[in-house]
Formats: C-alpha cells, sequence, structure tokens
C-alpha cells in the first residue's frame, strides 16, 4: 500500500517540479509518462526480481567476488594508464578535473566517512594549498614538486587551527563552525588584495616541471593527478585496516565508550583533520597548476557542499565507492550538457532518488553494506529473537568487493 | 554532591557488589572511577597507587575497564571489531606503521586477532564474530560489551547492570561469565539490581543509599540488615 502511494506520489512531484520551467501540459506529460514507466518497471519488477537485482544488488557483484583484488587493481590502472590514449583533448581535460575532485573526496571522506565529523567548509584547505602554489610559484619561483610538500604543511597547519578548537563539538555545531571557516577563507582571499590580488586572483602561475623537464601538458598532468589518486588511496585503504582505522570507526560509533577502551579521541580527530586537510591543500597545488590562475571564485560553499555529495552519493568510507561518487558528479553534469537547463534538475533528481533507493552510496563500504544490505529484516536490536539471528549469519558470509 | 563519605575496599580476585535504590549514586561513583567525571574530594586508590581524577583513556591504560548501564557497542562494526578497538589501549601502531605495514605491526594485528578471538570465545560468542553488534540479540550484546572490556587487560572491571533486560536462562549464564572473571583474576565491581545475580556471586556488597554507604559486608550479612531494608522498602511508621 504504501508503496503503490509512493509510485503515485513521485511522478507528481517531479511533474510539479518541471512545472514552472515546462509549463502545464509538458509537465504533466512527463508527470504521466514517468507513472506509466514506474508502473511498468514495477510490475516486470516484481515478476523477474528486476527491482531487487538493480537497487540491492550490484550487477556482477557475484562474479566479482570471485576475481581476486589484486587483479581488479590490475585491470584498473592498466585501464587508467590507457585512457589518454584513446580519449580526445576536451574529456582528457573533464577526466582530470574529475580526478582532482576524486582525490579531494577521499581526502574529505577520511574526516566525515571514517571519523563521522560533518565538515562543510572543506575546500578552504585546498584554496589554502592552491594560492600557497600561486604566490610561491610566481613570487618566488618554487617550483611545483617542491610546493606540494610546502602547501600539505600550510593546510595541514589550518587543519590544526580548525581542529583545535572544535574538538567538543559534534553533528550539527561542527558543521556550522566549519562552515563559517570556509567562507572566512573565501573571503579573507578575496580582500587580502595584497597578498592574494583579491577577486582578480592571481595569473601566470606556471606549469609543473622537474629538473627542468617540463610536464605542462594534460597528459603529464593526467598522470600527476593518477598518482595522488594512488597515493591517497593507498594511506587510506591501510589506514582503514589499520589499529588507529577501527579506532576512528569506533569514535565515530560511540566516542564515550572508544574513550572508555583507551582510545584517545583528541588524537585520532586531529590525525583525522590533518590528513584531510594535506590531501586537500595538495590537490589545490595541482589544481592551480592546472588552471594557471586562482581566484577567490572557485572556492566557494558549493564546492564543500559538492565534495561531500561525492562521499554520500558514492559511499561512506568506501574507496570504490567515493571514487565513482565523484567521477559520476564531474562527468555527468558534462554528458548531460546539451539539455541544458535541465541538466541540473536532472541531477537534482537523480540525487533525491538515490537517497531514498540506495542511502548508502553507489558502492558502500563493507559495515554499510552489512547495515542495509536487506531492509526487509526485522531489527532484532531489543528483542531476542534467534530464528532470524541465523539468516543474518548467512548473508554476512557474501563476499566483499574491492 | 552526588556522593559523600563513600568508602569501601575491594580485595583483589573479589567479586564487589555495589547496590542501592535508584538514585543512590551508584552510576555517578563508576564514572568518578573511570574518570567520566571528576571528583571534587575524595581518591581512588589502585594498587597503592592514587588513580583519582584520571581521564578515561589513562583510566583505561592503568587497568579499570567498564561496560555501560545503556549498552554501548559501536554498532556498525562486528563483533570481533568492537573487541579488537578494545585492545586500543595495550597496543601501540601509528600511522607509520598502518602505511608501512611493517613485521612489527602485522605481529601486533594478529595478536589483537587472536586475542579478541578468544575473548569472545571466554563469553561464548564464538560464530558470532562477522555480525554487526546491533543485530547481536540482546543479551549477547551485553556479553560484547563484557568482552571489549576484558580486551583493555584490565585489573578492575566495573560493571553496570549487566543483567538489566536478560531472561533467567541468560542470568544464570552471565553469573557464570562473571564468575570466570573473576577466577581468571581480574577483580569485579558490580552494579546490579538483581537479587538474585548479586546474592549469588559477591563476596562483598556495599550498599549505597542517597549518595551515602549505608552498610557494607558479606551478602549474607547485608540481606539482615535493618537499614538496608528500610532504604529498601521504606521504614514502618
Amino acid at each position: 500500500m504504501k508503496s503503490t502511494l509512493k509510485i503515485l506520489l513521485w511522478p507528481l512531484w517531479i511533474g510539479l517540479l518541471c512545472w514552472p520551467f515546462m509549463g502545464l501540459r509538458a509537465a504533466g506529460l512527463t508527470a504521466f509518462g514517468l507513472l506509466l514507466l514506474f508502473l511498468l518497471f514495477r510490475f516486470f519488477g516484481r515478476k523477474i526480481g528486476l527491482f531487487k537485482d538493480i537497487f540491492l544488488k550490484m550487477p556482477g557483484r557475484e562474479l566479482a567476488g570471485r576475481v581476486p583484488r589484486k587483479i581488479w587493481l590490475g585491470a584498473a590502472l592498466l585501464a587508467a594508464m590507457m585512457l589518454p590514449l584513446v580519449i580526445n583533448k576536451y574529456y582528457l581535460d573533464i577526466t582530470i578535473t574529475a580526478g582532482i575532485y576524486i582525490v579531494l573526496a577521499l581526502g574529505l571522506n577520511i574526516i566525515v566517512g571514517l571519523a563521522g565529523l560533518l565538515v562543510l567548509g572543506y575546500i578552504a584547505f585546498y584554496a589554502a594549498g592552491a594560492y600557497a602554489y600561486a604566490i610561491l610559484s610566481t613570487q618566488y619561483n618554487v617550483s611545483f614538486f617542491a610546493a606540494l610538500p610546502a602547501a600539505a604543511v600550510l593546510a595541514l597547519l589550518l587543519g590544526l587551527v580548525l581542529g583545535v578548537p572544535t574538538l567538543r563539538l559534534r553533528g550539527d555545531y561542527l558543521a556550522i563552525v566549519t562552515l563559517g571557516f570556509g567562507e572566512i577563507a573565501r573571503i579573507v582571499l578575496n580582500n587580502w588584495d595584497g597578498l592574494t590580488g583579491g577577486p582578480n586572483g592571481i595569473m601566470h602561475i606556471p606549469k609543473p616541471s622537474l629538473f627542468g623537464l617540463k610536464l605542462g601538458s594534460p597528459v603529464h598532468l593526467y598522470f600527476i593527478v593518477l598518482a595522488m589518486i594512488i597515493l591517497v588511496s593507498f594511506v587510506i585503504d591501510r589506514l582503514n585496516n589499520s589499529r588507529l582505522g577501527r579506532a576512528l570507526v569506533a569514535m565515530r560509533e560511540d566516542e564515550t565508550a572508544a574513550r572508555a577502551c583507551g582510545v584517545n579521541t583528541v588524537k585520532l580527530k586531529l590525525l583525522a583533520f590533518s590528513l584531510s586537510a594535506m590531501t586537500a591543500g595538495m590537490m589545490g597545488v595541482v589544481f592551480a597548476a592546472k588552471m594557471s590562475f586562482v581566484s577567490p571564485e572557485s572556492f566557494t560553499f558549493w564546492e564543500s557542499i559538492m565534495v561531500l555529495c561525492m562521499v554520500v552519493l558514492g559511499g561512506m568510507a568506501s574507496i570504490p565507492g567515493v571514487i565513482l561518487g565523484a567521477a559520476a558528479l564531474v562527468v555527468l553534469p558534462e554528458i548531460f550538457r546539451q539539455f541544458q537547463n535541465y541538466r541540473m534538475l536532472v541531477f537534482g533528481a537523480a540525487m533525491v532518488a538515490m537517497m531514498i533507493f540506495r542511502p548508502q552510496g553507489l558502492l558502500p563500504s563493507k559495515r554499510r553494506r552489512l547495515e542495509l544490505e536487506d531492509p526487509t529484516l526485522p531489527p532484532i536490536n531489543q528483542e531476542r529473537v534467534d530464528i532470524t539471528f541465523h539468516k543474518i549469519n548467512q548473508q554476512s558470509k557474501t563476499s566483499e568487493v574491492i | 554532591m552526588a556522593l559523600q563519605d563513600v568508602s569501601f575496599e575491594i580485595d583483589r580476585g573479589q567479586i564487589f557488589g555495589l547496590i542501592g535504590p535508584n538514585g543512590a549514586g551508584k552510576t555517578t561513583l563508576f564514572n568518578c572511577l573511570t574518570g567520566v567525571y571528576r571528583p571534587t574530594a575524595g581518591s581512588f586508590v589502585l594498587d597503592g597507587k592514587n588513580i583519582t581524577g584520571l581521564s578515561e583513556v589513562k583510566a583505561a591504560q592503568r587497568g579499570i575497564a567498564r561496560t555501560f548501564q545503556n549498552i554501548r557497542l559501536f554498532q556498525e562494526m562486528t563483533a570481533l571489531e568492537n573487541v579488537m578497538v578494545g585492545r586500543h589501549s595495550r597496543t601501540a601502531a601509528g600511522l607509520w606503521g598502518a602505511l608501512v605495514r611493517d613485521k612489527k605491526t602485522s605481529n601486533e594485528e594478529r595478536e589483537i586477532h587472536n586475542k579478541s578471538q578468544q575473548l569472545l570465545e571466554f563469553v561464548k560468542l564464538k560464530g558470532s564474530e562477522d555480525l554487526l553488534a546491533k543485530n547481536l540479540p540482546y543479551g549477547h550484546q551485553r556479553r560484547l560489551e563484557i568482552a571489549r572490556a576484558l580486551a583493555t587487560d584490565p585489573q578492575l572491571i566495573c560493571l553496570d547492570e549487566p543483567a538489566a533486560g536478560m531472561n533467567p536462562s541468560e542470568v544464570s549464564g552471565l553469573m557464570q561469565l562473571i564468575r570466570n572473571i573473576r577466577d581468571s583474576g581480574v577483580t569485579v565491581l558490580l552494579i546490579e539490581h538483581h537479587m538474585k545475580v548479586v546474592m549469588g556471586i559477591c563476596d562483598q556488597l556495599a550498599v549505597l543509599d542517597g549518595g551515602e554507604r549505608i552498610a557494607h559486608g558479606p551478602p549474607d550479612r547485608i540481606r539482615n540488615d535493618a537499614q538496608v531494608i528500610a532504604a529498601y522498602l521504606g521504614t514502618q511508621h
């Protein structure tokens, strides 16, 4: 009954959204079309279990589970190395942008996904890195590869500046404080004319070079970004499967209990903040080198939100998920560019639909998957039921896809 | 002032019961002991060393472990991972170890894993390693919390109403478990309302009422203490 109502309400809602710019007639037709589509989908979906296959199981999960992880990683790496050979310059540019966002999202994932701290001003660290390279390179002739660690250290210090006063905050309060931090960073960049060039930004930022070797072409940048993705993924993967990673997740789950286990939550929060910030700082350098121009416009609140969406959409605390989420949010709007006005609408509707049908994200982490795998199972938290117990036991044996 | 003039000694290897009506200050005492609150006066002495006012983390390192009245597990971690977190204060691998994964770190990981498996077996949760904590039945969650506390290698384990919400067969399993904990050499400080448990396993008891200790001694004496009966049932007018 409830799901029937849902199927009626969904097209109505989308129709209402379309009304202002499509007119009543077209919007009504869209809603009707969607309704038909939903009904068809429901009818056939129920018959052959299609619905469940698409939304509860990623296609090919069974198969994927049997192939060892190393082979998957090798194949993905090989494909990534070959990519610049097969795509044109325009798509290469988009791919580099996507790559930068992938690393940003992976960095934010440490603090949002693993440590469970909602940070909304993440882009400030990215801005710090970008401006650090812009200023160091244009005024002090510092090279790209020397600026990388410098920017990382600067971002780390900023991370500590933000981290220390917010140690006692959680949830909404932390979100608001970090939001303020992000805005302050942008406003400072906008107004400190002497150092940052104000709204005009900084131009003529040099491309990367190593020992006199120019590495400025898009292909070079592509490989720099790819290297960063591999490095950051490696760090997060190792961290996740370690004593510190477990402690981070424990802190996310219950801070009081974690402290009672001897987990120093102060240190851990600062660690999460600094790792996240350093990642963003280094990517800022890459961004500045790619654009050869930085201005405060590139570092708005919207950017922070986008990166957060990538993490949530892809699947919190899951490396492949976050990579997929970031890639999707950069590449899809480009593909939908021909739909112009509808682009953002489709985008927004897709986000809403995702959160309703697949709240754990595209490729959820192992823990999340266990949690949300079968929503039909009743919560057995407070009841002492041993029958359902066995059912979960079998489920948890599904192999991990990474 | 939630507690005043409360003093008692717990001998090593004892099960020491702390009872009293609701609001008597039992959990507050636990919170002072384990570092959640800092007492304004008085002291705790463990093994001849003053441990008053330590932070929660330091208290855990000194060998004081606890469970919570309302279960506080890491809900979305597996049972095994929950216990592994308990090993945190007895292990040392840092960021560098996590990244390089050198021999020392992997040995330590193996030690954490094995020890945690053993503890799950000890609390009779073998077979549930890979279940999410929140999907465990209630009684199992209680036992998992005890396993996590034991993972910190405590000298003293503080159990806050472990029998709350358990059915009779679970209760007798729990009593045996608490005895086993004592026999393994860990001193047990137990808050409990369940009189069968308290009278059945405790070596010594202290009774709190209104933040004060009103009686102290072995269960048999407490059972017949006039002041205790008055605190629980009220006085005759």
